[in-house]
This record gives structure tokens, C-alpha cells and sequence, in this order.
């Protein structure tokens, strides 16, 4: 269960790998647009407050020339008109304040605003030299000369000397006022291509990223298959060794020519019910079988002892558990339902059985055959090795008498 | 997927990358036209008053990025140079020539070939009659005669023994003009500008005297049958040199009106850089100290003179607003704006009282700074 959950992480990993590096991509990229857009908005502010002041020192300068022409063309109350000429200046001065406020304003517009700021500063010192010889006043009537006294004199001064000052400082503002919206334009079309560009690298990031990640997915699942491949290599080899270690198993407590359990496997089954089971147990040995080995050879003897083991089998495996402990020994262990007295007459039958004629290699055989039987009781050996001293001396004894019968263990 | 096809997927994958990559930032953007060439073409390589005219000519194509050339003439006869120019501007497709002329009727035929090719005009300094010039940006040269006029008449006025000439006018006013005839020099350079810069100085001149001779008392028959109306009795205050184009010959033509002693005269006005200057020699090398000298530009020698008291004022106009405003109005053309068919750029009145002011001296070569 937990191998499967890691595997399952192993294989989302890259997905969620894909899904941060998205997220990064899409924050960065919100972040740069939100920070192109404030700087953008911050170009506009000052554009806006640039282009507020040029507007305010041109109208203020356009005022000013009014006001002087009123003077000069003596049309309304000169008094007025100064005044006009003054507060007009004070707004033109409050304008050129807050140009200087502004931050962020390039070399060449400051450059440029320095060339306003001089002429329109000349052209109010003009002015109030202007003013001065207006102002002049007749000692004897304290009377304002003005054009009488200087018939071409203010007029004069102002259209020859001193308009041409406000005609270009109105030039050099429309120039500023270039300046401005060029800059303007400018870093906004910069902004615009540098978000551009980190937008294209954003998503060329994005892309080269999900291609990786496209990339790394379809190796990881590649691995996985080779992986999964060799995990069902490995079981299979796995079940492989498992069935010969069962094999080796088995081989180990059976005897390879007749297919019967052998006398490890007797011990098995028997030790742990010496001290409590009782139960009934017979051996078999066939009589004089080694002259069957040595008149025909022990191919002969191993197949004529196959066709009587097989014979057993099939005629009392399912009454007793069989064992072949020694070359032509058999042992039949009886289950337990078998009685005493069934016993009796089931070791009639296999003893008929191993006597009984067998063709081998197309030749009959028959030997005669001698047995003992052990109605066992709880506790009589310590082991089966005495239990089966017991059954092979009774069974010795039997051959001993000439054979071909049975003995019974007498229990002492 | 086999070797060869997996290849061509990157591959294709790969172009189809770069070519978004590459459309994204350049789909949105204008493409970049090419740069406003301007020619500009001044009257000569000498004097420090182009080198301004150049300089304002050149923040302005820096400010706005504009392609500018740059041409002096070797002087101010020299109209081949500058038509030369002209030609140049014609094949390499200039949009613009700002020009101060060195002529007149001598640049119809340049100017045609100009317009034909599509090249807009401007004038500086001077205007010529050519009837394409779409704006002249200069200072008026009537006007700036006219300035010195009146600065000249003032200082007379708070420095002359006035009393005595007054009361001479009073008395036998006919003596008076008689004797008053001669008093003021002029000599003029070799432009059309030098003809209207006198006209302006002459015109002003009168109504200065006029102004004064009033102001003292005087009535109009005291002055003179019709002193204000009366051009041949106005020439008589003047006296007038032969137009000069080099500074030795307007120094030789002053020599000659001033004699040894300074031949009566009172003021001396001149009309450009070579004049001023020569009249300023002569005056110099005389040792005479009581005739009051007007010029034009602000040449580093002038402004020397105007140090060591030999010239008493100076006519400066704004060279390099005039060199900046006229790129600016070839900006303005090619951006669809509306331009002034003219635009005075002014002058200002600059003397050893006021050179130290700050404008002034924004005005005047960086060395006299």
C-alpha cells in the first residue's frame, strides 16, 4: 500500500512541477505588468503635470503681452493694467514652481525648460524696466509722462526690444511641450517593449518549461514501464525460485525413483505424535530383491520396485500415508480412522500386493515379501528411529522364520 | 516515434517557438521611419555668431532626431558655397534647408530646384524674395537699427553738452542743423540686412532727435522746415560709407569719414560683425574717445572693444534661438503643425553695464562669459 502511494507521488511529480512552474510564470508575469502599468501611470502624471505648467506659463506669458499692449495702446485704466501684468507674472513664476517640482523629467527637457526660464525671466526684468519708464512722472504737473513724454518710447522699447522675448520663450515652451510628449512617448513605448519582451520571455519560459516537463514525464513514464518490467522479471524469477527451492523441498523428503515420501519425511510426520497420538504403522521388505539386481542389473531392480510402489499407491494411498525408507523398505503410516483389526486385513492386501507378479521390461517378476506391524500406543518410543528398530527387528525376525510373512511389535 | 521524426517535431517545434518569440514584441511596434534630414547653411565660417546658430541648430536636432548637416559659407559674398550646398542637400534628399542667405535673387534657382525635389525652405538670419520660404526666423533687422538708434539718442542725451547745442538751436536754429548735419556715421555691410538695420537707424534716429529736441523745449519751425517729414534734410545728419564686406575695408572706409580728428562725428553705427569691427579699429588706432559706437553681433573682438570702452553698445541678437528655433519649425512642418511665416527673434542691447547680466551673458561668446 505504501509502495503504491509512492509510486503514485513519483508520477504526479512532474505535474505538479509543471502546475508551480506555471503559477511562478503567471505571478511574475502579473507582477511586470502591474509594475510596467504604475510606471506608466507615473509618465503619464508627469506628463500631465509638465504640460499643466507649460500651459499656465504660456497663457501667463499671452496675458502678460495683452496687458503690456493695453498699456501701451493706453486702452482702459493703466493702473489696472499693471496690476494685470503682475498677478499674470506671479501665475507665470507659480507654473515655472511646480515644472521644477516635477520629478523624473529628462536632461533635454530640463535643458530646455532652463532656455524658457531664462528669456521668460529676462522678459519680466524688461518689463519692469518698462514699467519704470512709464511711471516716469512730470516734476512740475506729477502728471504720468507716458506717451506724451516718450511719444515712441515704451511702444518702441516693447515691439523692438522686448516682445520678441515673449514670442520666443512661447517657442521654446511649444519646444518643451515637444519635449515632453516625445519623452513621454518614448518611455512609454519602451515600457510597452520591454513588457513585450518579458511577457515573450515569460512565455517562452513557460513553454520551454512544459516541454521539459512534457519531456521528463514521458521519460519518468518510460522508466516506470522498464521498472514495472523488470518487478515482473524479477516475481517471475522470484516464482521461479520459489517452486525449485519447493522442488529442492521436496526432493529432500521424497525418494526420487518411486515418488514416495522418504524416511526424513517419516520423521516429520511421526515425531511430533510419538509422545501423544496412538496409531497403527507397518514396514514391508521385500525378500531376497538384491538377486534381482544381480541377475538383471539395477535398471531392472529400480523399475520393478517403481511398478510395485506405484501399485501401492494406488491401491492404499488412501488409507495410510506411504513412505519408501530404504531401497526396497516401504512404510505405511495408517490414518487414524483405520482400526487395529482394519489394519489386520489391509496389511493382508499389501503384502498380496508386493507379492504379487509384475512385468518389468517385458519380463514377470515376483518376490515374496516379509513384514511387521506396530499397533502403537502414546509414549512407547522416544523416537522414530527406535520405532522403527522395533518394526525392522520384528520384520528381521520374519525373514529370519524363511520369509514371506508378517510379524506384529509386541509391546513390552 | 523513430529517430528521424522525433528530429523534425524538435525541429518544427523550435521554429514555431522563436517565430512567436520574435512576433510578439515586434508584430505591435511602427516601423521606424527614416530620420528628418535638415541642411543647414550659414553666411560664414568666421565669426562666432554661426558657430551659435549651429549650436542651437544642433540641441534642437538632438532633441528631436533629426538628421543635421552643417555648411558655412567662407563669407558674406559667398553665394556659390552656399548654393553648392543647396545642390547637395538637393541629391543626398534633404527634407529641409534652413539658409541665411548670402544674396538675394542669386538662390531663385536653387530654391526652385529645392522645391521641386520636395525640400521645404526656411530662412535665417536674412530673407530673400523667393516667394517658397515658408518661414524666416530672424531678428528684425529694422528693429535692431532701430534699438541702437534709441540707445545712441539716450546716451547722447545724459552725456553730450546739450545745453549748449540747445540753446544754439533756440537761437539760430538754421546754425544748429547746420551744424548738427554729419554727426552721425554709418556703414553698412554688403547684405540686403545692412540697408534695412540703417533704414531702422535712421528712422528711429529722427524720432529720437525729435523726441529730445522736444522734450527741450523746442517746436518743429525751430527745428527746421519739417524736420520729422523731410528726408533730405533728415540725410543730412547722416553721413554714409560705401558698404563694406571685410573688416580692413570697413576700418579703411571709416579712416576716411573720421579724417585725423573725428570729422564732427558723434555716432558711429555699423551693421554687422567685419564693420563694427573695422570702424572700431579706426576709432581705436585714432585714439578718439568721444564718439559713441554702435554695433552689431557679439563677435569675441567686439566684445573686447566693448570691455576697453572703444564700443559703447552692441546690437546682439539671438543666434542660437534662431538656429534652434528655425529645426524646431522644420519639426513642427514635417509633424503638420502650423508655422509663422516669420518670427522675430529679437535683439538685445548689450553694454559694458549690462554684459555681466545673466541672460546677457548667455548671449555673448563663452570666452567673454
Amino acid at each position: 500500500m505504501a509502495n503504491t502511494k509512492e509510486k503514485s507521488i513519483n508520477h504526479s511529480r512532474p505535474y505538479i512541477f509543471a502546475a508551480i512552474l506555471l503559477a511562478v510564470v503567471y505571478i511574475l508575469n502579473a507582477i511586470l505588468v502591474d509594475t510596467i502599468y504604475r510606471k506608466n501611470n507615473e509618465v503619464t502624471k508627469q506628463t500631465s503635470s509638465a504640460m499643466s505648467s507649460c500651459n499656465r506659463i504660456n497663457f501667463g506669458l499671452q496675458a502678460v503681452n495683452g496687458s503690456v499692449l493695453r498699456i501701451i495702446g493706453e486702452v482702459g485704466d493703466p493702473t489696472e493694467n499693471v496690476i494685470d501684468v503682475q498677478r499674470n507674472f506671479g501665475s507665470i513664476r507659480a507654473a515655472m514652481a511646480d515644472f521644477e517640482d516635477i520629478e523624473g523629467l529628462s536632461d533635454t527637457a530640463k535643458k530646455r525648460y532652463a532656455e524658457v526660464a531664462k528669456i521668460v525671466t529676462y522678459y519680466n526684468e524688461r518689463l519692469l524696466q518698462l514699467q519704470g519708464l512709464y511711471n516716469q512722472k512730470d516734476e512740475e504737473t506729477q502728471q504720468v509722462k507716458g506717451m506724451d513724454a516718450f511719444k515712441f518710447g515704451p511702444k518702441a522699447l516693447y515691439t523692438q526690444d522686448i516682445y520678441p522675448l515673449q514670442a520666443t520663450a512661447n517657442e521654446m515652451i511649444t519646444a518643451l511641450i515637444s519635449i515632453v510628449n516625445k519623452d513621454t512617448a518614448e518611455t512609454m513605448k519602451k515600457n510597452t517593449i520591454l513588457s513585450y519582451v518579458l511577457m515573450s520571455m515569460m512565455l517562452l519560459i513557460a513553454i520551454l518549461g512544459e516541454i521539459a516537463i512534457f519531456i521528463i514525464a514521458k521519460m519518468a513514464k518510460k522508466s516506470r514501464l522498464e521498472l514495472e518490467a523488470r518487478e515482473k522479471s524479477l516475481a517471475e524469477v522470484d516464482a521461479k525460485l520459489k517452486s525449485t527451492r519447493q522442488k529442492a523441498s521436496d526432493l529432500a523428503v521424497m525418494n526420487v525413483l518411486t515418488g514416495m515420501k522418504n524416511r526424513y519425511a517419516l520423521d516429520n510426520d511421526v515425531t511430533d505424535r510419538l509422545e501423544s497420538d496412538r496409531f497403527n504403522i507397518a514396514v514391508f521388505d521385500m525378500d531376497n530383491f538384491r538377486s534381482i539386481n544381480d541377475t538383471y542389473g539395477y535398471d531392472f531392480g529400480d523399475e520393478y520396485l517403481a511398478a510395485v510402489a506405484e501399485r501401492l499407491k494406488e491401491e492404499f494411498g488412501s488409507v495410510a500415508e506411504i513412505y519408501n525408507i530404504t531401497g526396497n523398505e516401504f512404510c505405511f503410516l495408517f490414518n487414524k480412522e483405520i482400526s487395529e483389526s482394519q489394519a489386520m486385513g489391509i496389511i493382508q492386501n499389501i503384502q498380496s500386493v508386493i507379492t504379487a507378479p509384475y512385468e518389468v521390461l517385458n519380463l514377470a517378476v515376483q518376490l515374496p515379501c516379509s513384514g511387521a506391524v506396530y499397533h502403537y500406543l502414546p509414549g512407547d518410543c522416544l523416537n522414530v528411529n527406535s520405532l522403527l528398530v522395533k518394526l525392522d527387528t520384528a520384520m528381521r525376525n520374519a525373514k529370519m522364520n524363511g520369509g514371506n510373512m508378517i510379524n506384529t511389535v509386541v509391546n513390552i | 516515434m523513430d529517430k528521424k521524426r522525433k528530429k523534425g517535431t524538435f525541429r518544427a517545434l523550435a521554429i514555431s517557438l522563436l517565430s512567436v518569440a520574435m512576433l510578439l514584441p515586434g508584430g505591435c511596434g511602427k516601423p521606424k521611419d527614416d530620420k528628418v534630414k535638415v541642411y543647414v547653411i550659414t553666411k560664414n565660417d568666421q565669426v562666432s555668431f554661426w558657430d551659435d546658430v549651429k549650436r542651437g541648430a544642433e540641441d534642437a536636432c538632438n532633441e528631436f532626431d533629426i538628421d543635421l548637416t552643417y555648411k558655412a559659407a567662407t563669407g558674406d559674398n559667398d553665394y556659390a558655397t552656399q548654393i553648392e550646398a543647396i545642390n547637395k542637400a538637393i541629391d543626398e534628399k534633404a527634407d529641409y534647408i534652413i539658409i541665411a542667405p548670402n544674396g538675394n535673387e542669386e538662390f531663385d534657382d536653387a530654391f526652385k530646384r529645392a522645391e521641386a525635389a520636395g525640400i521645404q525652405i526656411l530662412n535665417i538670419n536674412s530673407r530673400t524674395s523667393y516667394k517658397g520660404v515658408v518661414s524666416c526666423i530672424s531678428s528684425s533687422d529694422t528693429d535692431g537699427g532701430a534699438v541702437a538708434a534709441r540707445y545712441a539718442a539716450e546716451a547722447l542725451l545724459n552725456n553730450s553738452n546739450t545745453t549748449e547745442e540747445l540753446e544754439l538751436f533756440k537761437n539760430d536754429p538754421k546754425a544748429a542743423m547746420k551744424e548738427a548735419e554729419g554727426s552721425i556715421a554709418i556703414i553698412g555691410h554688403t547684405a540686403a540686412t545692412a540697408e534695412n538695420r540703417i533704414a531702422g537707424f535712421k528712422k528711429e534716429s529722427m524720432s529720437r532727435i525729435v523726441s529730445v529736441l522736444t522734450e527741450r523745449g523746442m517746436t518743429f519751425e525751430q527745428m527746421g522746415n519739417g524736420l520729422e517729414t523731410n528726408d533730405e534734410t533728415n540725410e543730412k545728419f547722416f553721413v554714409q560709407g560705401a558698404p563694406c564686406a571685410t573688416v580692413d575695408a570697413a576700418k579703411e572706409e571709416a579712416k576716411k569719414i573720421l579724417g585725423k580728428d573725428g570729422n564732427n562725428v558723434k555716432v558711429f553705427f555699423t551693421t554687422n560683425t567685419n564693420t563694427t569691427l573695422g570702424v572700431a579699429d579706426a576709432i581705436n588706432e585714432a585714439g578718439l574717445t568721444n564718439i559713441y559706437v554702435v554695433g552689431f553681433n557679439s563677435d569675441a573682438d567686439e566684445v573686447k572693444y566693448l570691455r576697453t570702452g572703444v564700443i559703447d553698445g552692441l546690437v546682439v541678437q539671438n543666434p542660437y534661438n534662431m538656429g534652434y528655433v528655425s529645426v524646431n519649425y522644420a519639426r513642427k512642418i514635417e509633424d503638420g503643425e502650423r508655422v509663422a511665416s516669420k518670427l522675430d527673434t529679437g535683439v538685445t542691447f548689450v553694454t559694458a553695464d549690462n554684459m555681466n547680466d545673466d541672460y546677457v551673458k548667455t548671449l555673448l561668446p563663452k570666452t567673454e562669459e
